[in-house]
Order: C-alpha cells, then structure tokens, then sequence
C-alpha cells in the first residue's frame, strides 16, 4: 500500500464532507457567500485590539506564521542551526522587551511560527522586540517569503506592518467582543476565514489579568 | 539615509522651539487651526515664511536664541497628513510617512485614553474633524498684542486667500510664573518645563548642575540614529522633506483645578494606611501639601520628592538642582517619590523598570503653555471657565515614544508590577470606581488614595510634522 499524501487526504476528507448530504449545501453556501462578502464588504476585518482598560491588554497572544522559501529537511535544518546559533540573543533581548510571558518559535507545515504571549499594545511590542532581537530577525528573513525589508531595525514601520500582516487572525475571545453584533457573526467569521487561512480560535488563560513582570515580582524571581 | 549625529548649521535648519525653547520673555502664544483654502496662494504665503524677510510673518529657526535677536515674536508651523496632501505633496512622499501620522491623533484615540468625554468627537476648535486640519501655525509674543498683529497677517497672507481658520474658537495662551521662583507654572500650581531632554552636540553638560545623560539626536530629529541600538525612525522621502524635521503631539488639555484641590482636601482626610481588606482609615499625618507633592513627584515650588521629601526641606531646596537626582540611586522603592507619581511614570530615569531599555527612549521634548483664567477659590463663577495647557510633545516617533509613555506608561503602569494596571494620578484616564494611587513610607504602612477622577481631560489634539526650514521651502515648491 502506498504513502497517501497530505494533499490527497485533504481531498479525500473534503469529498467525504462534501457527500454528506445534510453539509453539502451549507459548504458550498458558505464558500461562495465569503467570497462574494469578501468583494462587498472590505471592512468586516477585526481592528487591531486597543482598549483604554489595563486588564484588556495583558496577556495577548500573537501568532505569527512565516512561510519558508524551502521545506525540505536540509533548508530546515540550516534554520535550525541559524536559531540555535542565536539563541543567546533571542532570550536575552526577550527578557529584555520585559513584556513577554512565552514565546516559541515552531516550524510547522512549511511555515516558521513565532507563538508569543506579551502584556502591553501590539506594535509597542514589535517595536520592542525589534530593539531587542531586530539581529535574530535579520536573519530569520532570508529564510522566509515575500521578507521584510532589513535590516528590521532601519525599516521599522515595514516591519510592523510586515508581521501585522503575517499575525494569525485572532477570533474573538468572548461574544461581547463581536461587533457590530451577534447577528453578524457568522457573516464576518466566513469573511475573516476566508481571507485568514491561519486563525487563533480559543485561547486559555491560567491566570488572567496579571502582567508577566507582576507574576515574577509575586514569585519573587526578580522583574 | 541616516547619518551619525548633527552636523554644523544644523539649528539653522530646525525650527526653533524644538531643541531650545524660546525662554520666559514670550509669554502669549496663539496656536491657529488653518486649513489650506487655495493651494497656490498656500504655497506662495509658505514661501514668503521661509524667505529671511522678517518683516512679514516668517518661521523662526533655531540658529540662536530669539531673545537675543530681539524677535518680539516667534512663528512656527507644524503640518498634518490631510495638510500635506492639501499642499500637493507627492504621493511618494505621503506614503514614507508613518502610519500614526497618516492615521492622525483622532484615529489613535483609544491607545491614547481619549474615551469618554476626552473622545475626539468631543474636541473643539475644529480639531474634531481631523480632514479640516491642515496646518497649525503657532505664534509666539512678549505680548497678546505681537501675537495678534502676526496673527493677522499670517490670516490675511496672499489677501486672504492662502490658509482659512477651521475653527473661529481661539486657542491662545499665556504663561504662568510663581512669583517666588520665577519658574514657569501650570495652573495646578506647579513649577512646570522643569526637566526637558539634552542631546549630544546640541547641549554642554557643563551648563548643568547635573548628571542627567545627553541623548542622541535622532530622538527628537529625523535622519539620526535614535537612541536604541541599532534602530532609526524612517526618514520621509525626499531627504530634504524628511531630514531635521520632528513630529509633534499637539494637545489641548482642559485642567479641573477646583476638582483636583478637592479631591485633596478631602482625601487627606481620608486616605491612610491599607488594612487587610484594604480599607482606608484616617493619616492625620498628611496634609495637601505633602499628597499634592506625592501625586505630581514635586512640591509645588518643583524641588523633587527624591531629593526633598519633607516640606521643610523643599522650602529651603536649592533650585539649581532641580534635576540633580536619579530614583535608581536615590529612591529605587518610591518611599520618596512614589513609584506611580506623575513625573516618575513619564520619565523613569535611571530607574529598574519592565522595558529595560526603554528608560531613555522615549523621552519627549514638552513645550506648553496655559489657556485660560487662573482658577480663584473666593470667586464662584470662576470654578467653571475653561483652563488647561496647550502642549506639545515633539519626538521623533509618535508610536515609540508619545503614545509608549501614554499607553504604556501613563494609562497601564506597566514600567513597574507595583503600579500596572493603574494610571496616572493627575493626567490619567481615572475612574473614581476604580483608581489607586499608594506611597509606601519608610516605617509606617503605606499610604493608599483612591476615587480619583479625571482631572486633565483632552479637548483636542492633532499629530502634526515639523519641517525643517528647507523642507518647508520644498513643499512651498510643490506645483511651480
């Protein structure tokens, strides 16, 4: 028996789905419907989280996904040494931006992920990190498609916007963050997934509302 | 392109009021609202600004100090986004301008605390739609009646046809002194312009009693490296555009004076030491005085808590060491200052904080001045007139630094896990329901102030781009 590839089981589960008499049309509905609100509707895009409320901005997660030129095993393995070589730089000036409860780097089908919880605004944060590990970032670039331009640290506003636009939709974490309204949500949730294939849709908090200098100052490890 | 520091002729360039403020002798300021009505006649009238004739209204320059001149007035103008556009400025340039700038002050409300009765739909003399605003001249005057005349001209420059005011609501100024320091003052009563950034090649740390660090040019000036490593802001293109140029946060601050002395009074009375629950008894041992001190991080007379922190002490306080001190060495835990005092959480200093390296990044060069009657407790009608501070807040990045120290800083505390999530006590967007403020003290429990309102509201504001003087001339090109 031979190997089944990713793709062709990726179409044996969409047949699968699409044979189900009781999913067919909701499918075939709903892919057309976000394509054409998608043409219609260009606003329906969430707004960059920003809230005047302390509590709204801890703890907020980005996910960025960063598709690599190559994936065979020996370009990821060159990635590999690459980060492992600056490894030393990445955690010192990640403890330095001060802000970041976790952050990991992952490679995953194809594409470098960055996963990183961080208390504070979002582009305060890039612009953080990128005083603090802009040199990682350097060369993280040439092993990835469509790259900022760098040095990060001599193109900063590119660079935001660089990873705004390779940040994983983020769902709404509670129905009262859904705007303009609960009627709404299925409409922008195809339109988001349409244009998003990469989304965040759930996240947990252990213990919420609580920076990441908060925590070490409580545990008394130092901040 | 980015080059290592100033070069000679560089003040020449800058417009004044940027790296040296224009001293006590310009007490009156008008800030006008301008929208371009004829591009054209726009056009020229800036040409004619930035010809060296100074007997039409002309930008002054930072080559010396005006005073010296014997300028009776200074005139400077700072650009939005929608003005630029206005002037005919290429889309190639527009495009190398940041995203906060292009997005205007309006649109960055919410990271900036603007909400509620602060929202930009509140804002007045025009500054509520942004698309209006194209220019903000500010004019500068020994007296109101300098003001007023090139005022009137800069209105009826190209026979009235260059600029038209938006708004008809005058947003004029003048300074407040304290009789017994001659140092400026806000109408809270405190000294004011205290603490203002140095720069390298610009300031002789020999001219200061103090150890206060120079910083790199390229945090207030564009084309420099800025002063975190191995970063620098964007430079608009052309070079001649974007070099020497800064940006400014141009804000209208109403001031609750009579709420704010009110809220003292009466919380002195009951503010004191934390209990288990956090109840708060009576600190017959603080007076106005001591907690106006703690709120701001100065006494009144601007000697700071870190190096005065008795009352006694700062009416005998030297006044040339006004910024002889750093919270690292003389008051890491706030037992002095407090950690969430207004001077400490804009200006850390020294100080350990969450974003090591962002102590001196941020810093932002504070030119302001008071609008409005000085509030007089023995008259009612006073307790109700419109006052406030007409401020400017120049940098070279309006993300990195205005809106860090606003966001971040001011409205979160997150430079200390002991003040996150609170804001700050006498500019922050308090909520009575739920603002805190405390000072440990040194053997006795701290002090804990709750129930603060709002007392400096935001009635208006705009980002603008301050030109360099041949940049200015560039735009004036625009279309010949």
């Amino acid at each position: 028996m031979g190997h089944t590839t990713g793709g062709d089981d990726a179409w044996a589960r969409l047949h699968a789905y699409l044979v189900d008499p009781m999913k067919r049309p909701q499918v075939l509905l709903g892919s057309a419907l976000a394509a054409f609100w998608s043409l219609i509707e260009p606003s329906l895009d969430p707004p960059p989280k920003s809230s005047p409320a302390p509590s709204d901005n801890l703890q907020t997660p980005m996910n960025l996904v960063m598709p690599l030129n190559f994936s065979y095993v020996a370009y990821r393995a060159e990635l590999g040494h690459m980060l492992f070589d600056a490894a030393d730089e990445i955690l010192a000036g990640l403890n330095n931006v001060g802000t970041v409860h976790f952050a990991r780097f992952d490679v995953i089908g194809g594409n470098l992920c960055m996963f990183s919880i961080f208390d504070g605004d979002f582009e305060g944060y890039i612009r953080d990190f990128i005083g603090a590990i802009g040199g990682a970032f350097d060369g993280i670039m040439k092993f990835v498609k469509d790259p900022a331009p760098t040095p990060c640290g001599q193109n900063v506003d590119q660079f935001v916007a660089w990873v705004r636009g390779h940040d994983s939709l983020q769902m709404p974490e509670l129905a009262s963050d859904v705007t303009p309204g609960l009627r709404a949500l299925q409409r922008q949730t195809l339109v988001q997934l349409y244009r998003h294939p990469n989304a965040q849709m759930g996240v947990y908090r252990g213990y919420p509302g609580y920076s990441v200098a908060q925590i070490r100052d409580g545990l008394e490890i130092g901040w | 392109m980015v080059v290592a520091g100033p070069s000679l002729g560089l003040l020449s360039e800058v417009q004044g009021n940027i790296l040296q403020a224009y001293g006590t002798h310009y007490r009156a300021v008008n800030h006008l609202i301008l929208a371009v009505a004829d591009p054209t006649a726009a056009r020229r009238a800036l040409a004619r600004m930035v010809d060296g004739d100074r007997s039409t209204p002309d930008v002054t320059s930072g080559e010396r100090p005006p005073r010296e001149a014997g300028f009776r007035w200074c005139l400077n103008i700072g650009f939005t986004y929608p003005g630029l556009m206005a002037l005919g400025v290429p889309r190639t340039s527009l495009d190398s301008f940041p995203p906060e700038f292009v997005e205007g002050m309006n649109a960055r409300a919410a990271r900036l605390g603007d909400v509620g009765e602060s929202a930009p739909v509140n804002w007045v003399s025009g500054l509520a739609r942004p698309e209006q605003v194209h220019l903000i001249v500010t004019v500068h005057g020994w007296c109101r009646s300098d003001v007023e005349s090139i005022t009137q001209q800069v209105l009826g420059a190209e026979r009235g046809r260059a600029f038209r005011l938006v708004s008809s609501e005058p947003l004029d100024g003048d300074a407040l002194f304290d009789e017994r320091t001659g140092l400026r003052q806000v109408h809270f009563g405190y000294a004011d312009g205290i603490s203002q950034p140095r720069f390298v090649g610009i300031h002789d740390p020999e001219d200061y009693e103090d150890d206060l660090p120079l910083l790199p040019i390229g945090v207030v000036l564009l084309g420099y490296p800025s002063a975190t490593p191995h970063v620098s802001w964007q430079v608009p293109s052309p070079d001649v555009l974007g070099r020497n140029g800064a940006f400014n946060a141009f804000r209208v601050l109403g001031q609750d004076v009579p709420g704010f002395e009110a809220f003292l009074a009466a919380t002195t009375v009951s503010a004191g030491s934390v209990g288990a629950a956090g109840s708060v008894g009576a600190a017959p041992d603080v007076d106005v005085e001591l907690a106006a001190a703690k709120v701001c991080g100065r006494w009144r007379n601007g000697a700071p808590l870190s190096l005065a922190p008795t009352r006694a002490e700062a009416d005998a306080f030297d006044l040339t060491r006004l910024n002889d001190f750093d919270y690292i060495d003389d008051d890491p835990d706030g037992l002095k200052c407090p950690i969430g005092a207004h001077i400490r959480r804009n200006n850390p200093r020294g100080a350990h904080i969450v974003q090591r390296s962002a102590n001196r990044t941020r810093a932002l060069i504070r030119r302001g001045v008071p609008y409005g009657p000085v509030w007089d407790p023995s008259d009612p009608n006073s307790f109700a007139l419109p006052r406030g501070l007409l401020g400017n807040f120049i940098c070279g990045s309006l993300a990195a630094q205005f809106e860090a120290v606003q966001y971040d800083w001011i409205n979160m505390g997150f430079q200390d896990p002991r003040i996150t999530g609170t804001n700050d006590p006498m500019v922050g967007a308090n909520y009575p329901g739920t603002s805190c403020f405390s000072w440990p003290r040194d053997g006795a429990q701290t002090v804990v102030m709750r129930g603060f309102t709002r007392f400096v509201f935001t009635r208006g504001g705009a980002y603008t781009f301050l030109p360099s003087i041949p940049a200015i001339r560039w735009i004036a090109a625009r279309g010949a």
